[in-house]
């Protein structure tokens, strides 16, 4: 799973290196990015040893 | 008459006395001669006594609590283990009550079951306690049953009983265990339907948003990005769904409807969207003509379609270049079909097969580059099963595979004419179209995702956004949007409660609703729809059956 997630990241970030400063489709990979990053933080959370009940 | 009894001759000898008696009678000696031999008498008694020695050993070492009680309770007979479960000696035991021996509420009990037994006529059994000295509370099985004598008259009861407290214990150990195993389960389930619920936000994001860039004028290098990204985030949400599937079917909360589905229909529709893969790997897909009888099965279309399309995924991805994979229907006992999915692969080993219905099993796989999830089989598995039939499998070596379904034949039916989405036909100018829409979701990055879409492609179309349902209803009233897309989860109001409200009110009724779930169930939405709304969309949004929808709405 964090395999793919990775995936997501690394593209949306080759896709923002490549994009203009004002080309007005950054906030779309910019979305594709933090969702990717929120996703993988999930995942980490859930991972990560629980707290005490 | 009076008999007067005289001993006329008494032998006593090595092998016993003789005893002759004269019965006498009052005129003379009119008598009759009885002779006893005492020998044979003693013989007979040591053999009696012999015999009940053996028969009271055998008792003592039985290991149930066995005794005799008169009709008045008191004890005739008590084996060992009788009477060490009282915790007496058995000299102590023998004519006493169970009051005299026994705790006052157990003797009570047995008091009751020794009435009962006697009363029945038969044999009973119980259960009941018994307090074995310096031990704590034993529960024991008890069976009792009258003892008749010579004239079929009751004159003690018999009791045998067992010491069951092991068994019970282990009973309600076994018990708990199994409430604990279900708990477990169920948080499980619950755990696993969560975390796929919170990745679904983000996912749908990804796809959303990279499907609107794919849209989109792009170079060669962007192109790529998109489309990595776009094929990363489907995957994922293939395998979350098959991870939510197979964690669904595990807690029996797998909704279906099966139907009769047409064979000849649903194998051709899966022949045909597995070309393009085939055509990759240079393998040969096709279906055999259907010859079996029964040209309909009872299943849930949607899932027989995903196990048909996962098996013969699998089929053409394990298979070599130039092979083949052909499917095939064919007629079994008591009025059943097989779907056989063959190919000509390397075939699986003896030893592998029972492992290949394992989630996240791949035999191997993961070594060869093929990609795959390992959880395919496993839900394809519980899916037909779901629907009351098999999944199997049977293979040789070098010469390929057959996966078959198995599912119950359908009589066949008048044509069933399957609803099918014709094509929209040449839509109108994407710009002309105009009107409002009113976008109830409170998850912002869905809003933007749409926002983004419309501005893009539908310049012509106002968004207006509510938050939650009150304001939804409230927005609606007020601007009278043409159409209002209706998110399920929202946080004061359900969905669907929404949409009831929407549809009393005459001034709002006639708006069109679509509302957009994430839970793809058809069950669900088809109520809706029955309700009022006019058509429904699931999440991770589809951009292309979005604007068609409404192009569709806007234009009519």
């Amino acid at each position: 799973m964090k395999n793919m997630l990775g995936i997501v990241i690394g593209y949306s970030h080759l896709l923002l290196d490549d994009m203009a400063a004002d080309d007005p489709r950054r906030p779309d990979v910019d979305e594709i990015r933090k969702a990717g990053e929120a996703a993988v933080a999930l995942l980490e959370a859930r991972d990560a040893p629980p707290e005490s009940t | 008459m009076a008999h007067k009894l005289r001993i006329l001759h008494l032998d006593d000898d090595s092998r016993g006395t003789e005893l002759t008696i004269a019965a006498l009678r009052d005129a003379g000696y009119d008598c009759e001669f009885v002779r006893i031999d005492t020998a044979q008498l003693t013989a007979a008694n040591e053999a009696l006594a012999e015999s009940e020695r053996r028969l009271y050993e055998i008792l003592d070492h039985i290991p149930a609590a066995i005794f005799l009680k008169d009709l008045n309770g008191r004890y005739l007979f008590a084996n060992r283990r009788c009477h060490s479960v009282i915790g007496r000696q058995r000299s102590e035991v023998i004519g006493k009550t169970d009051e005299e021996l026994l705790p006052p509420r157990i003797a009570q009990a047995h008091l009751a079951n020794d009435r009962q037994a006697l009363e029945s006529g038969g044999s009973l059994e119980f259960e009941e306690f018994g307090a074995e000295s310096g031990l704590e509370q034993r529960i024991f099985h008890s069976t009792r049953f009258p003892l008749r004598d010579s004239l079929d008259k009751p004159y003690a009861v018999c009791g045998i009983s067992t010491d069951i407290t092991e068994r019970k214990r282990a009973e309600q150990a076994m018990s708990i265990a199994r409430r604990e195993a279900e708990r477990a389960n169920r948080a499980k389930s619950e755990f696993v339907s969560r975390m796929s619920h919170d990745l679904r936000t983000p996912l749908n994001a990804v796809i959303g948003f990279a499907q609107l860039l794919d849209m989109d004028n792009l170079t060669p290098d962007q192109r790529e990005s998109v489309t990595q990204i776009l094929d990363a985030g489907r995957h994922l949400l293939d395998f979350m769904n098959e991870v939510l599937d197979i964690s669904k079917i595990e807690s029996g909360n797998l909704s279906l409807s099966p139907e009769p589905v047409a064979l000849p229909e649903i194998v051709e529709q899966v022949v045909k969207l597995m070309h393009p893969l085939g055509a990759t790997r240079q393998v040969d897909v096709q279906a055999l003509p259907i010859t079996s009888r029964q040209r309909y099965v009872r299943a849930d279309r949607l899932r027989l379609n995903q196990i048909l399309l996962n098996l013969m995924s699998n089929a053409v991805k394990y298979n070599r270049a130039g092979g083949r994979v052909i499917v095939s229907c064919e007629d079994r006992d008591g009025g059943r079909v097989w779907i056989n999915v063959t190919d000509t692969g390397a075939g699986i080993r003896p030893e592998k097969l029972a492992l290949l219905f394992t989630p996240f099993e791949r035999l191997g796989a993961e070594q060869t580059g093929i990609e795959g999830s390992g959880l395919g089989l496993a839900l394809s598995r519980g899916l037909a099963e779901a629907m009351g039939g098999q999944l199997g499998v049977t293979s040789e070596i070098d010469r390929g595979s057959t996966f078959w379904i198995e599912l119950a034949g359908v009589p066949a039916e008048k044509d069933i004419t399957s609803a099918k989405e014709s094509p929209a036909a040449g839509g109108p100018a994407a710009d002309s179209i105009r009107g409002t829409i009113l976008y109830i979701e409170d998850n912002v990055s869905n809003v933007r995702l749409v926002e983004r879409l419309l501005r893009q492609r539908r310049p012509g179309i106002t968004l207006l956004h509510a938050s939650n349902g009150t304001i939804g209803i409230a927005m609606a009233l007020e601007h009278k949007p043409n159409l209002i897309f209706l998110d399920l989860h929202l946080p004061d109001t359900p969905g669907d409660e929404v949409m009831r409200c929407l549809w009393e009110d005459a001034r709002t009724r006639d708006i069109p609703v679509a509302i957009l779930t994430a839970d793809a169930t058809v069950g669900q939405s088809g109520r809706l729809i029955a309700t009022g709304a006019k058509a429904y969309l699931t999440k991770p949004l589809d951009v292309a059956r979005m604007l068609a929808l409404i192009d569709e709405r806007l234009t009519a």
